[in-house]
């Protein structure tokens, strides 16, 4: 499936593609792939996604999204997917991405001099990890809800409340937060865009584990919490107009549906050829497991070719698809169902719990061949699939609105 | 759906639209209907005039030499306007079975007249037990001084009761289900021994059962090598399910078109059903059924065009477009409550055509096979 998603390729493209490949090959090492190839939900094992980090700075691909003034590459659409696709077709791990293509984005868009020096250069090189601190207990999918309380004051912003579903918040050094600063009828209005260091006192966390048993999120807790006023991201009160901004490259979709699919399926298939059906023959002669297999190819090919379309229809000039929000509602149901038959695959082995004989490093063996230890974490992170980023139904909403007019 | 269509491609699209708007409205399409022939000649001579007769042909043949990509935005414009006509049996099915089977005798003979809409084909290449399997053939040519003796039967011909000459297959070799020993001939409809049972079909069209008995055809009605059609055939299922993709693509954009119209206007409990939230919903997950199905569909198209993995993306397109289509359908007529299911309302005739449709080339189930099989999982394995 892998094969397909690309298309055919000019020569300069051909030879781009192999520049990429000679540097993956030399800087992927063995345990990197390993920590790419386990990735359960958006980031890879924390220190592996760092110290790859730290590679890709070293040899320029630190942001290969960022337009060339702040260290980036300026390829084109077509060079970004090229370098994707070698990516995760070498298991490279996946970095720790609220900073450099969440926050990043809006500093260049909206910040000062100074946030712009100070910390779009930390981002590139891996000295600084954010963590974003959007969702609280009670403003998830409904984020303009949120209660976090900044009281404004001479020099200082004043923070009590919490945010929740933080991701490796655990592992950052910063956290951009959205806090109510301003009353306004608009609950839109009187929130504040902030740039926050982890240390500053008061801030404290709680791990929350998800069904992977992945420590995955936390509850971050402030605790008369004294921002300085020189970190506010864009006009305060106005943060709204930030995430706005945010909310397109994290819709948007920086990474290919595509792609991360039809690598899943060879995935699949792959574990299928391997696993037995219990009568002697491979898994892949069950005609039940095959054809639920089929069908999920069948969608995927769809998928593909839409956003190839897309793709191609964009870089011949014409206009932007409005369609991404809506094809996102059936790529992430395909998404997960592949995760689901993945562990139907590995059969009775779907149940040993080994969270520390998949860390890289642990030392821990593992219970079984080494290709169950996947799937069954894996279904479960890929649950959030449907959660983060806006639920199904919210997007519903969204394209009623905004594509069917309603 | 936004396709990234050549400037021309982007153009004809547009015309068609226009064409099928402007000609061929729901009121026309109900009194055509009501004839007995269900044969409009004024809109036949309209699409010859157009081109679209004579698209998939070569240059050579007074044909467009049109892509299979030109032949989805035809099925598409076909499908919203639900036209009656036997484009799809004569032009795609005959159409490929004589572009690439025939002779080149053949080819001058029959194609500048079918390009010019005076002269019309049918395939007559299922048999009351092949179901969809074109090689499952009991038919029999038997080579007689000279030529060959049909015999045999020929069931649900889309098409036969307008036209002029039938595509028969026949078995010159080999029993029932062998891929090998299956012929291909040109027979005139009027040719001493064929006889024929025409009716009206559920999806507003004409078809035929067909038998044949002691029918003789000369060695030159033979199209391709004796025995070897069913490479044809298979090519001629794909684009027909490439087409018929397009079509059910066509018919889901029309079906959500007018949902959302009633939606928007119909109003219960004080307000429009369009404010309803469930009821958005469902409208978004029409649409969602309806971009996947055309994205599969037009993928088939290119999958023609570009001769690359054309079994098994075939397939995939009519196990999607129809899934999906059948979606759209039932949802339309839930939407629109008991007007749906009468025949006064064209929301209920699209929903024939796309039950009719799956019944004729294959559900969802046996195009998931079909893609299985070719896709061929694990290499060697299956």
């Amino acid at each position: 499936m892998m094969d397909d998603v690309l298309g055919p390729l000019t020569a300069e493209e051909a030879s781009f593609q192999e520049q990429i490949r000679v540097f993956l090959e030399a800087n992927l090492t063995p345990d990197l792939r390993r920590a790419g190839a386990l990735t359960m939900w958006a980031i890879s094992q924390f220190d592996m996604s760092k110290a790859w980090q730290k590679i890709l700075h070293a040899h320029g691909y630190g942001a290969v999204h960022w337009p060339s003034v702040y260290g980036g590459k300026g390829w084109t659409a077509r060079q970004k997917l090229i370098w994707e696709y070698e990516n995760t077709r070498a298991h490279a791990p996946k970095v720790m991405n609220m900073g450099r293509d969440l926050c990043a984005p809006c500093i260049m868009k909206f910040g000062t001099d100074a946030q712009k020096a100070d910390f779009l250069p930390r981002i590139l090189s891996g000295d600084d990890w954010w963590a974003q601190g959007f969702s609280e207990p009670n403003a998830g999918s409904d984020l303009a809800a949120l209660q976090l309380k900044g009281e404004i004051g001479e020099t200082d912003i004043v923070l009590n409340g919490s945010k929740i579903w933080t991701t490796f918040a655990q592992y950052a050094n910063r956290i951009f937060c959205l806090a109510r600063t301003g009353a306004s009828p608009k609950k839109q209005m009187g929130i504040s865009f902030l740039l926050i260091d982890m240390d500053t006192p008061g801030i404290s966390l709680r791990p929350i584990h998800i069904l992977s048993g992945d420590h995955e999120f936390n509850q971050v807790f402030f605790d008369n919490v004294r921002v300085p006023r020189s970190r506010v991201l864009g006009a305060e009160n106005d943060g709204w107009s930030v995430v706005r901004y945010l909310l397109q490259y994290e819709h948007g979709g920086v990474t290919s549906r595509a792609m991360e699919m039809a690598e899943r399926l060879d995935w699949l298939e792959q574990l299928a050829s391997v696993e037995e059906d219990g009568e002697g023959n491979s898994l892949l002669n069950d005609p039940d497991f095959a054809r639920r297999m089929g069908e999920l190819f069948i969608d995927a090919e769809a998928i593909s070719f839409a956003e190839r379309e897309a793709t191609a229809l964009q870089r011949s000039g014409g206009p932007p698809s409005q369609l991404g929000e809506l094809m996102a509602i059936r790529s992430r149901e395909v998404g997960q169902a592949i995760t689901e038959l993945a562990m139907r695959a590995i059969g009775r082995y779907g149940a040993p719990f080994q969270k520390d004989a998949r860390s890289i490093g642990s030392g821990v063996d593992a219970v079984g061949p080494d290709h169950i230890l996947k799937p069954t974490p894996f279904y479960f992170a890929q649950r959030a699939a449907t959660i983060a980023g806006g639920t199904p139904d919210i997007h519903r909403n969204n394209v009623a609105k905004r594509l069917l007019g309603l | 759906m936004d396709f990234n269509l050549t400037p021309e491609q982007a153009s004809f699209r547009d015309s068609l639209a226009k064409v099928v708007a402007k000609d061929y409205s729901f009121e026309r399409r109900r009194k055509i209907i009501a004839e007995k022939a269900r044969f409009d000649k004024d809109i036949w001579a309209l699409f010859a005039e157009q081109g679209l007769l004579a698209l998939p042909f070569d240059p050579t043949y007074d044909g467009l030499g049109g892509s299979a990509v030109d032949m989805y935005l035809v099925m598409e414009a076909f499908g919203r306007a639900l036209v009656v006509e036997p484009y799809l049996s004569c032009i795609v099915m005959a159409g490929s079975l004589l572009r690439h089977g025939a002779s080149d005798a053949q080819k001058a003979d029959h194609l500048p007249m079918i390009g010019r809409g005076e002269r019309l084909f049918a395939v007559a290449c299922h048999e009351p037990q092949s179901r969809y399997n074109l090689s499952r053939v009991s038919t029999t040519a038997s080579s007689r001084k000279g030529g060959y003796v049909l015999a045999g039967q020929k069931s649900v011909v889309y098409g036969a009761p307008s036209s002029d000459y039938l595509l028969v297959s026949a078995r010159t070799g080999g029993a029932a289900g062998d891929r090998g020993g299956v012929s291909l001939f040109v027979v005139p409809i009027g040719a001493s021994g064929v006889s024929r049972e025409d009716y009206a079909t559920f999806d507003g069209m004409r078809a035929s059962e067909l038998t044949f008995e002691n029918v003789s055809v000369g060695r030159d009605s033979l199209v391709g090598e004796e025995g070897e059609a069913a490479p044809l055939l298979e090519r001629m299922m794909n684009e027909a399910l490439a087409a018929v993709s397009a079509e059910l693509t066509g018919a889901m954009e029309a079906l959500n078109d007018r949902s959302l119209e009633h939606c928007r206007t119909r109003v219960a409990f004080e307000q429009p059903l369009s404010k309803f939230q469930v009821l958005q919903h469902r409208l978004v997950d029409m649409r969602v059924s309806y971009e996947h199905g055309a994205a599969i569909s037009m993928a088939a198209a290119r999958a023609l065009d570009a001769n690359h993995a054309v079994n098994a993306t075939a397939s995939a397109a009519m196990a999607l477009a129809g899934r999906e289509a059948d979606f759209v359908g039932k949802n339309a007529i839930q939407l629109h409550g008991a007007i749906g299911i009468t025949e006064d309302l064209d929301i209920g005739h699209y929903f024939r055509r796309i039950a009719t449709v799956r019944s004729l080339f294959g559900d969802y189930d046996y195009h998931v096979r079909r893609y299985l099989k070719h896709r061929a999982f694990g290499g060697a394995l299956s």
